[in-house]
């Protein structure tokens, strides 16, 4: 069932690129641009709106090419870049797009009150088993969502998703760890609400 | 029963048995496809005791991955490089050599070597192939209604964009050889093979004559991640780059040999293949469009191919100096 991990680019690609190998851009174009697009989708929460965005970031990137400051690989680079770019975004046109109420800025999980585990519940008893997964990921925090897709969609370390989610190694695994356990936690208590 | 047996979910739940839930840690590692081999092991030892614990992973990994947005990457790529073009002096300009529409069944063109990197591009019309020497020697035999671009630089990346169809011949060098088409990317491990792209196709083919080939979804890398195909095998990728199982060449590699093969293929798609070979209408009755077609026939010409077509599926053909149809018997 896992699917392998996104391949790591080519070890010499930025330097080709900061040589100015137009091919080796075009590579990295077309093997990043639409992964990238996926993730700032999640972000600006409209797929035209974030190829715009993955299109401005190609264009800077070859612009200041010689400059690039790639520490943890060329893809943490990329990732973390379309992130910037995402979030300031998403703050210019807060107003208009109310997926940012539950912005990745909340700050890791949050307790559940609980009357609304209670109405979570009920919620879940009314629909088929089914969803509850799906429903349970959904009530998620943002970043603890973003932190399991790059690593189960992109196939980046600890350490990768650290950087580009700017936060520690430690945090990442405690993300994945708590929200792990919550996906857990609902679906057995959807599970057993049924069976009861 | 749903979701998880075992220890690591709720104390009161808890089962003994030989196998355990793997924790959060481990699932994470699972599906991100960085676990140990022993790791891998506990997992595939837990998914097997329940089939719910198999629903569950597989839930659990599509409620994260959506929405999945699709991009058309060519056409943002083509943007992209447009826009590179305007805004900085040394990015390569385009330059597009129309190829004169002929009777002739082969044009040669070479291009000149010169300092600046530029972009060349190669296109056939409809009824006349295409032929052109890549600057590394490699040749290209581009199919009627084909397009394909490289950099005229010598030592540049060998990578090569296709629409529609071409057969390479490779000269053997250290560089890869690459040949992008939609979502597949092709590389060359020494050989002739075939590639077809054509825009209305959502699979894009590959065939090998000789030699090897590594083919993957264009976000991968080939030799790495690829499925390899050696002399005779063929394979196709989807719009969403999943290879395909490996087929037999023959069918796709034909027109480089001057035939024209089809295996069950719908009429529909056999009248395409027509119209592009001879740039002429070949109009089908819609009510034979699905009707399936095998045939093996050299490349004669258009009357002759259409006659043996409509022959080998009990149909009629009329018409002539450009325009043809094909129509059921009358009643």
């Amino acid at each position: 069932m896992p699917q392998p991990p996104a391949e790591d680019l080519p070890l010499d690609l930025a330097a080709r690129i900061a040589h100015g190998d137009t091919s080796a851009f075009e590579l990295l174009y077309r093997s990043m641009a639409p992964r990238l697009c996926a993730y700032v989708t999640r972000y600006v929460g409209d797929a035209d709106r974030a190829a715009d965005l993955v299109q401005q970031l190609f264009l800077d990137l070859w612009t200041s090419r010689r400059r690039w400051d790639v520490r943890s690989g060329l893809r943490a680079y990329l990732f973390s870049a379309a992130r910037n770019r995402a979030l300031n975004a998403r703050r210019h046109a807060r107003v208009e797009h109310d997926w940012s109420e539950r912005a990745e800025a909340s700050p890791g999980l949050e307790p559940v009150s609980p009357r609304e585990r209670e109405d979570a519940l009920q919620g879940l008893l009314r629909r088929e088993a089914e969803g509850a997964v799906q429903r349970a990921v959904a009530a998620l925090p943002e970043r603890c969502r973003l932190v399991m897709y790059l690593r189960w969609y992109e196939g980046l370390s600890y350490a990768e998703v650290a950087e580009v989610m700017g936060i520690s190694t430690k945090g990442v695994e405690n993300q994945l760890a708590r929200g792990l356990a919550a996906v857990r936690r609902k679906v057995g208590d959807a599970e057993e609400r049924k069976a009861t | 029963m749903w979701g998880y047996s075992g220890p690591g979910c709720r104390g009161e739940r808890e089962k003994s048995g030989p196998v355990h839930t793997p924790n959060d840690l481990t699932l994470d590692r699972y599906l991100s496809g960085d676990a140990t081999q022993d790791e891998r092991e506990a997992v595939d030892a837990w998914l097997a005791t329940d089939a719910a614990n198999v629903a569950f992973l597989r839930q659990l990994k599509a409620a994260v991955g959506e929405p999945q947005p699709s991009m058309d990457v060519d056409a943002r790529w083509q943007d992209l490089r447009s826009r590179l073009a305007t805004a900085s002096p040394n990015w390569p300009r385009r330059l597009v050599f129309p190829v004169a529409a002929a009777a002739a069944l082969l044009l040669w063109v070479t291009w000149p070597r010169g300092e600046v990197n530029e972009m060349v591009q190669l296109a056939a019309s409809l009824g006349a192939p295409a032929r052109a020497t890549l600057p590394d020697g490699s040749t290209i035999l581009l199919a009627p209604g084909g397009q394909a671009s490289w950099s005229s630089l010598v030592r540049a990346e060998r990578d090569v964009q296709l629409v529609g169809e071409a057969y390479f011949v490779v000269k053997h060098d250290t560089r890869p050889f690459r040949v992008f088409a939609g979502r597949a990317v092709v590389q060359d491990i020494g050989t002739r093979f075939t590639v077809r792209a054509l825009p209305g196709d959502s699979l894009v083919a590959v065939a090998v004559e000789e030699g090897e080939v590594a083919v993957s979804d264009s976000s991968r890398h080939p030799l790495t991640h690829g499925v390899r195909l050696v002399a005779g095998q063929a394979t196709t990728v989807d719009p969403r780059g999943v290879v395909a199982s490996i087929s037999g060449a023959d069918e796709a590699l034909a027109w480089v040999r001057g035939e024209l093969v089809w295996h069950e293929a719908p009429l529909a798609e056999v009248a395409r293949t027509i119209e592009r070979w001879y740039n002429v209408r070949v109009r089908v009755d819609s009510a034979l469009a699905g009707r399936r077609v095998s045939a093996r026939l050299q490349r004669r010409p258009v009357d002759e191919v259409l006659q043996s077509v409509a022959a080998a599926i009990g149909v009629r053909v009329s018409g002539g100096e450009g325009q043809w149809s094909l129509t059921g018997e009358s009643r």
